[in-house]
C-alpha cells in the first residue's frame, strides 16, 4: 500500500508539468511537517509487518503445543516455559553462550587495545596502517559457512595442519582429539569469532582513540606521563564510551551467535546429564525447531528465543544503566581531571 | 617508576643512541606482531585457495601450502555439475542489490524525517528506533517463518528483500550522518524554488549522501550476501537458491565428495567479497570506524 | 542529472520490489511436469539416463538434486505447509521411516504383488500397518571390504572364504586385529566404523511400541558388545583412530596401513574406489580389494522412492516408483555399470551367477553372492523414524568410553539415556 502511494507521488514528480503544480497548489496542501510522517511510515509499516508482528506471533506460538506436521495448535498455556526450566540442556546452552562470548570477548577487547594503541601511538611511526587495517577486517566479510567448514578441517585429527602443529609442538598427545573435548571445542569456536570479530573491534576503537583531542596528548607529554601512563589515565577513560557501545553490540551478537557453533559442531561434544558443550541458545532453538530427525517442536522452540529476547533485553538495559550513569560521571570527572591538569599546565608554562 | 619517568624526560630531550636503538627494537616488536596478527587473519582464507587448486585425492591426503595444478580441472567438474551455479550467482546478486537499495533508500528517508521536519514525539520515534536495534532478532526467527507460510511468501525473494527497508541500524547510520552534515538551507532553497517534499529529498538531498550511501551499500551487499539462514529456511526451489546455498550443496553431496570443487566453490563465494573490499576497503574501515560495522 | 539517477534507482527498487511480489503471486501454476527429488547426482543422472531419454513419456520430470539435509528440510516445511511439494521423491534408508504413513505418502497397495521378488527388509521398512508406502530401488547391505595384500602377508591367504572365517564374529575379529596390528597393520582405519555394523546386527530396534526406549543389549552388556569392542579398539591401539568421512579417513584408503573397511554396496564405488589412488605417490589400492561378510549383518543408506499423498501425477508417479523397483532391464544395466546391488532377486541371482562378471576394483571378485546373503540376513523391524539421532547420540557416548573421556560404562548408559530425554519429548526413558 504504502510503497504504491510512494510510486505514484513519485510518478507525478516525473511528470509534473506546470499545469499540475498550479492544480496541486490549489488543492488542500499538505503542512510541510505532515511528510516528517509520511516518510517514516514506510519503515514502519514494514518492521511491524515483519519484524514486530513476528515476535508476537513468537510469543504466542510459545503458548501452544505448535509441532510436526500439524497445521493447527492449541494453547497450552505456560507448560512449554516450565518443561524448558526442568532442561539441563538448555540451561547449559546458556552457560555454553556466555562461556564462548567471555572467552572470544575478552582477548578480543584487549588484543584491540593494544594494536589500536599501536596504530595511534605517536612516539613510534607506523607504515602500512591503512594495509594492516584492511587485513584483520578481511574475515568479517566471509561468509559464516566458509569460515566453519575452512577452520573444521585445520583442527581435525589427525589430517588438520592445527592440529599437526599442535601435536608437533607437544601440546597435545597423538591421542587428543580436541572434538569430543568440552572446552578445546569452545576454545576453537571462541578463537574462530575472534578471528572473525578482532579487526572490527580494532578499527573501532583505534577510530576512538584518533577521535581525541591532540591537544590532551600534547598536555600530558609535556608533563611528563610516560606512555603506559598516557595509555591507561588518558586514552581508556576517553574512549570507554566506545568500548561500552562495542560491549554492548558485542553482548547482544553473542548472545544470539548461531553460525558458527552450528556449521562447525552443531553444537557438539555430549556433556553428561543431556547437554551439549557449545550448543548455544540460538542452536538450540533452532534444533528443537527445524533439525532434521528431531521432534520439529516449535512451541518449545519459541518460548526459548522468549526466554533468550528477555535476557537480551535485561543485559542491555542493565548495561546502559550502568555504563551510563557511571559514564557520565566518569567523563566529566575526567574531562575535569584532564583539563583540570592542562589548564595547570599551560599556567606553569606561562 | 620514578627513575624511569626521568630517563624518559631525559630522552625526551636528547635521544641517545641507546634510547635509539631500543627505540628501533620496540618498532621491529610492533611490526613483527602486526605481521603476525596479518598471516593469522590470511592463512585460513590461503589455505581455501590452495585446496581450490588440489584434487579431491590431495585434500584427503593432507594439508599443503603450495597450490596445485588442479584449478581448471575443478571449475570444470563444478560447471559440469548439474547445479545452477551462475543463475545462483545472479539470484544472491539480485537479492543483495535490490535490498541494499531498499535499505538504503527508506534508511536515508527515515533519518532525514528525524532532520528535516518537526513533529508531536518525534524525538520518542527516534528513541524507538535506537531501541528496535537492541532487539534479538532471533527472537522471530519461528514466527517470521510462521507468517511467510501464512502469508503465502514462503519460496519467493519477497521475504529476504522487502524487510530490508526497516533497517534500524540503517536510520541510526544515516541519522549520523545528517547530524554532521545537513543543511537546513539548502532544503529551504529548495523549497522556495517550490520543489515537492519528495523532490526535495530525491534530488538535492539523496545526492549529497553519496558518500554514507556508499560505506553503508557495501555492508548492505555484504550482509546480505552472506545471509545463509535465512535462504536456507524460506527458500525451497532449486533455481531459486543462493550462492551460499549451492556451495552448500555441493558440500553435503555425500555419495560424491569432490572436495576440491567445493573448495573452488567456497572461494569462489567469496571472490565478489575480495573484489568489493578491495576496492571499497577504505569506505569500509571508515564505515566501521563510524559504528557501522556491527549490525 | 545525478539526482536523477539515483531517483531513478530508488523507484527501480521499488518496482522491482512490487513486482517479486507479483511474481510470488502468480508462481503457483499447475505446469506440465511432474517434480522429483532427489539427494545425489547419481540418482539424477540414473532417472535421465534410464527413464526420461528410453521412455515415450508425452510429459516432462523435473529434477531437483540437493543435499540430504536439505532435502530433508524442504520436505519437512512442505508437507507441513502443503506447498512446495514434489510429485514423486527419493528416501534415504537412514532418515525414511518418519514418512512411512498414509498421511503424507500414498498408498502403493496395488504394487504389493511385485514385492515378492524384493528383499524383505525393504518392503517390512516401507510398510505400516500393513500398507506399502515406498519401494526401495537398491539394496544396500554391508561388508567388511579388505586389502588383498595385506591378507596374504598377515593370514596367507585372500580368499574371501577363509578371511569370513577370521572375522565372522567380534571375537575372532579383535584376535585378526591383534595379529595385524603384530605385523605393523591397523585392522580399521576409525574404531567407531563398527557401530553401524552393530547397529545393523541389533534385535530390538532404538524404541518399542509403547514408545520407550529401547538399548539392545549386544550394544552394551558384555565383552563382545560395541562399547566394550570399540574400547579395546582404542586401547590397543588396533585401528589408524580417524573419524568416517574425514581426509584421513579417506587417505587410508591408498595407503598401506589399514586393512579393511566397513562399506555398504554403493560405498565400495563412491568411498572406495573414487579414493584408492594416492595424489600424491600415484600409489593406488585398485584391484588390491576383496569382499567378505564380516562379523555382522547390516546396511546403510538405500533409495527408497514415494509418491507424495495428494499429486496431481498420482498414476504417473507410481509408474515411476514401479519403474526404478521392477525394471529388469535398468535394474540389470545400472547393477553391472556401477557394481550397485539392486532391489530384485532375480536379477541379482542372475549376476551372482553370471561367470564372466568380474568387479576389476574387488581384484576380480563377484561379489554379488555375498551381497545376496547379507542382504536376506537384514532385520527391518528394527528401523525406527529416530535412527540417525539416537545413532549418533549413543556413538557419542560410546566414543566418551572408549577415549577415557568418561571412565564408567554405567555413567556413559546414562548419560546417553539423559541426553534423549532432551532432545525428545515423546520417548519415555527408563
Amino acid at each position: 500500500m504504502e510503497q504504491l502511494s510512494l510510486e505514484r507521488e513519485a510518478a507525478n514528480e516525473r511528470n509534473g508539468s506546470p499545469e499540475r503544480k498550479e492544480k496541486r497548489k490549489k488543492k488542500f496542501r499538505i503542512p510541510v511537517n505532515a511528510y516528517g510522517v509520511l516518510f517514516i511510515l514506510p519503515f514502519f509499516i514494514v518492521y511491524g509487518i515483519f519484524s514486530l508482528f513476528p515476535m508476537f506471533y513468537s510469543v504466542i506460538l510459545s503458548l501452544t503445543d505448535y509441532a510436526g506436521y500439524n497445521r493447527y495448535f492449541s494453547f497450552i498455556g505456560f507448560g512449554n516455559f516450565a518443561w524448558l526450566i526442568s532442561q539441563a540442556r538448555f540451561w547449559q546452552s546458556f552457560l555454553n553462550t556466555v562461556i564462548i562470548f567471555c572467552m572470544n570477548f575478552v582477548p578480543q577487547m584487549a588484543f584491540a587495545l593494544i594494536f589500536a594503541a599501536m596504530f595511534t601511538t605517536k612516539t613510534y611511526k607506523m607504515k602500512c596502517k591503512g594495509v594492516f587495517k584492511a587485513i584483520y577486517y578481511l574475515p568479517n566479510i566471509i561468509t559464516a559457512t566458509s569460515v566453519a567448514v575452512m577452520f573444521y578441517t585445520l583442527f581435525l585429527k589427525p589430517s588438520g595442519g592445527l592440529w599437526q602443529l599442535l601435536n608437533k609442538l607437544g601440546i597435545i598427545s597423538y591421542d587428543v582429539n580436541l572434538y569430543l573435548l568440552a572446552w578445546p571445542s569452545r576454545i576453537i569456536i571462541a578463537f574462530i569469532q575472534f578471528w572473525m570479530w578482532f579487526g572490527c573491534t580494532m578499527v573501532t576503537l583505534s577510530a576512538g582513540i584518533l577521535g581525541i583531542n591532540p591537544s590532551v596528548y600534547e598536555a600530558a607529554q609535556l608533563d611528563g606521563a610516560s606512555q603506559k601512563d598516557i595509555f591507561l589515565h588518558i586514552t581508556l577513560p576517553l574512549i570507554k564510551p566506545i568500548v561500552v557501545y562495542s560491549l554492548v553490540t558485542s553482548v547482544l551478537g553473542g548472545m544470539q551467535v548461531f553460525d558458527i557453533p552450528y556449521l562447525f559442531l552443531s553444537g557438539g561434544p555430549v556433556l553428561s546429564g543431556g547437554r551439549n558443550a557449545t550448543e548455544t541458545i540460538a542452536v538450540y532453538i533452532y534444533k528443537m525447531a527445524f533439525d532434521t530427525g528431531g521432534e520439529m517442536q516449535y512451541g518449545i522452540a519459541s518460548a526459548a528465543s522468549v526466554y533468550l529476547f528477555v535476557l537480551c533485553m535485561t543485559i542491555s538495559f542493565v548495561l546502559f544503566r550502568v555504563t551510563h550513569s557511571d559514564e557520565e560521571k566518569r567523563q566529566r570527572r575526567t574531562e575535569r581531571k584532564i583539563w583540570g591538569g592542562v589548564r595547570d599546565e599551560s599556567r606553569n608554562a606561562r | 617508576m620514578k627513575a624511569e619517568t626521568l630517563v624518559k624526560r631525559e630522552a625526551r630531550r636528547s635521544v641517545p643512541r641507546a634510547q635509539r636503538i631500543k627505540r628501533n627494537t620496540v618498532q621491529t616488536l610492533i611490526y613483527a606482531l602486526c605481521i603476525l596478527m596479518a598471516v593469522l587473519c590470511l592463512l585460513p582464507l590461503w589455505l581455501l585457495f590452495v585446496d581450490a587448486t588440489r584434487s579431491t585425492t590431495q585434500i584427503n591426503q593432507g594439508m599443503s601450502v603450495l597450490p596445485s595444478k588442479y584449478f581448471f580441472i575443478n571449475f570444470g567438474t563444478l560447471m559440469a555439475k548439474d547445479f545452477p551455479v551462475l543463475r545462483a550467482f545472479f539470484n544472491s546478486l539480485f537479492i543483495s542489490f535490490s535490498s541494499t537499495v531498499l535499505c538504503l533508500y527508506f534508511s536515508a528517508l527515515t533519518a532525514y524525517s528525524f532532520v528535516a521536519y518537526r513533529y508531536k514525539g518525534q524525538k520518542a520515534v527516534y528513541s524507538f528506533i535506537l531501541m528496535l536495534m537492541m532487539i534479538p532478532g532471533q527472537l522471530s526467527m519461528i514466527g517470521f517463518y510462521k507468517l511467510v507460510v501464512d502469508m503465502n511468501i514462503y519460496d519467493t525473494y519477497v521475504p529476504l528483500i522487502i524487510p530490508a527497508i526497516a533497517a534500524p541500524g540503517g536510520v541510526f547510520f544515516f541519522k549520523q550522518y545528517f547530524d554532521a552534515n545537513f543543511s537546513k538551507e539548502m532544503v529551504e532553497a529548495a523549497r522556495i524554488d517550490g520543489a515537492s517534499e519528495f523532490r526535495t529529498f530525491n534530488l538535492v538531498v539523496l545526492p549529497t549522501l553519496v558518500p554514507a550511501l556508499a560505506t553503508n551499500a557495501i555492508f548492505g551487499i555484504v550482509s546480505s550476501w552472506n545471509n545463509y539462514m535465512g535462504p536456507l529456511m524460506l527458500l525451497s526451489t532449486t533455481e531459486k537458491f543462493t550462492f551460499p546455498m549451492i556451495v552448500q550443496l555441493l558440500k553435503t553431496d555425500r555419495y560424491n565428495t569432490d572436495l576440491g570443487a567445493m573448495s573452488l566453490a567456497v572461494f569462489i563465494t567469496i571472490v565478489p567479497l575480495l573484489v568489493i573490499y578491495a576496492a571499497f576497503s577504505k569506505f569500509i574501515i571508515q564505515g566501521v570506524a563510524i559504528g557501522g560495522g556491527k549490525e | 542529472m545525478r539526482g536523477k539517477k539515483v531517483l531513478a534507482a530508488a523507484l527501480s527498487a521499488v518496482v522491482l520490489g512490487a513486482s517479486v511480489g507479483a511474481m510470488a503471486a502468480c508462481g503457483d501454476g499447475k505446469g506440465n511436469e511432474m517434480v522429483y527429488w532427489c539427494f545425489d547426482a547419481d540418482m539424477a543422472q540414473q532417472v535421465k539416463d534410464y527413464y526420461i531419454s528410453k521412455q515415450d513419456l508425452g510429459y516432462k520430470i523435473k529434477i531437483e538434486t540437493m543435499t540430504l539435509d536439505n532435502m530433508l528440510s524442504k520436505l519437512d516445511n512442505g508437507l507441513r505447509t502443503g506447498k512446495n511439494l514434489p510429485d514423486v521423491v527419493a528416501l534415504e534408508g537412514a532418515s525414511f521411516k518418519r514418512y512411512i504413513d498414509g498421511k503424507i505418502l500414498e498408498n502403493l497397495d496395488d504394487l504389493k504383488p511385485l514385492t515378492a521378488d524384493m528383499y524383505d527388509y525393504t518392503v517390512e521398512a516401507a510398510s505400516k500397518d500393513g500398507h506399502l508406502y515406498a519401494l526401495a530401488t537398491n539394496v544396500t547391505p554391508g561388508v567388511f571390504a579388505y586389502r588383498r595384500s595385506i591378507a596374504r602377508e598377515t593370514f596367507g591367504t585372500d580368499d574371501p572364504a577363509e578371511i569370513q572365517a577370521k572375522f565372522n564374529n567380534w571375537e575372532n575379529f579383535l584376535e585378526s586385529a591383534r595379529e595385524l596390528k603384530a605385523k605393523n597393520y591397523k585392522v580399521l582405519s576409525s574404531y567407531m566404523d563398527i557401530a553401524k555394523v552393530y547397529f545393523g546386527g541389533r534385535t530390538t530396534g532404538w524404541v518399542d511400541e509403547q514408545n520407550n526406549l529401547v538399548i539392545d543389549e549386544s550394544l552394551t552388556k558384555d565383552e563382545n558388545s560395541l562399547m566394550e569392542t570399540a574400547k579395546l579398539l582404542k586401547d590397543e591401539n588396533l585401528s589408524n583412530e580417524t573419524a568416517e568421512n574425514t581426509a584421513a579417513w579417506f587417505t587410508d584408503i591408498s595407503g598401506k596401513q589399514v586393512f579393511g573397511y566397513f562399506q555398504a554396496t554403493w560405498g565400495i564405488r563412491s568411498n572406495l574406489e573414487r579414493n584408492c589412488t594416492s595424489a600424491t605417490s600415484q600409489e593406488t589400492s585398485y584391484g588390491d580389494w576383496a569382499i567378505c561378510e564380516g562379523p555382522s549383518n547390516f546396511f546403510e543408506g538405500g533409495t527408497f522412492h514415494a509418491v507424495i499423498k495428494g499429486t496431481k501425477w498420482k498414476t504417473e508417479a507410481k509408474e515411476f516408483v514401479k519403474f526404478f523397483s521392477t525394471d529388469e532391464t535398468y535394474l540389470t544395466d545400472w547393477a553391472k555399470e556401477n557394481g550397485d546391488f539392486m532391489n530384485s532377486k532375480s536379477c541379482m541371482q542372475a549376476i551372482a551367477d553370471d561367470a564372466e562378471y568380474q568387479n576389476e576394483f574387488l581384484g576380480g571378485q563377484n561379489p554379488y553372492s555375498i551381497y545376496i546373503s547379507a542382504a536376506s540376513h537384514i532385520n527391518g523391524k528394527i528401523i525406527t523414524q529416530y535412527d540417525s539421532t539416537i545413532n549418533g547420540q549413543f556413538k557419542a557416548w560410546a566414543t566418551n568410553y572408549a577415549e577415557a573421556i568418561t571412565h564408567n560404562k554405567s555413567d556413559c548408559i546414562t548419560e546417553f539415556k539423559n541426553s534423549i530425554k532432551g532432545i525428545y519429548t515423546t520417548i519415555t526413558v527408563k
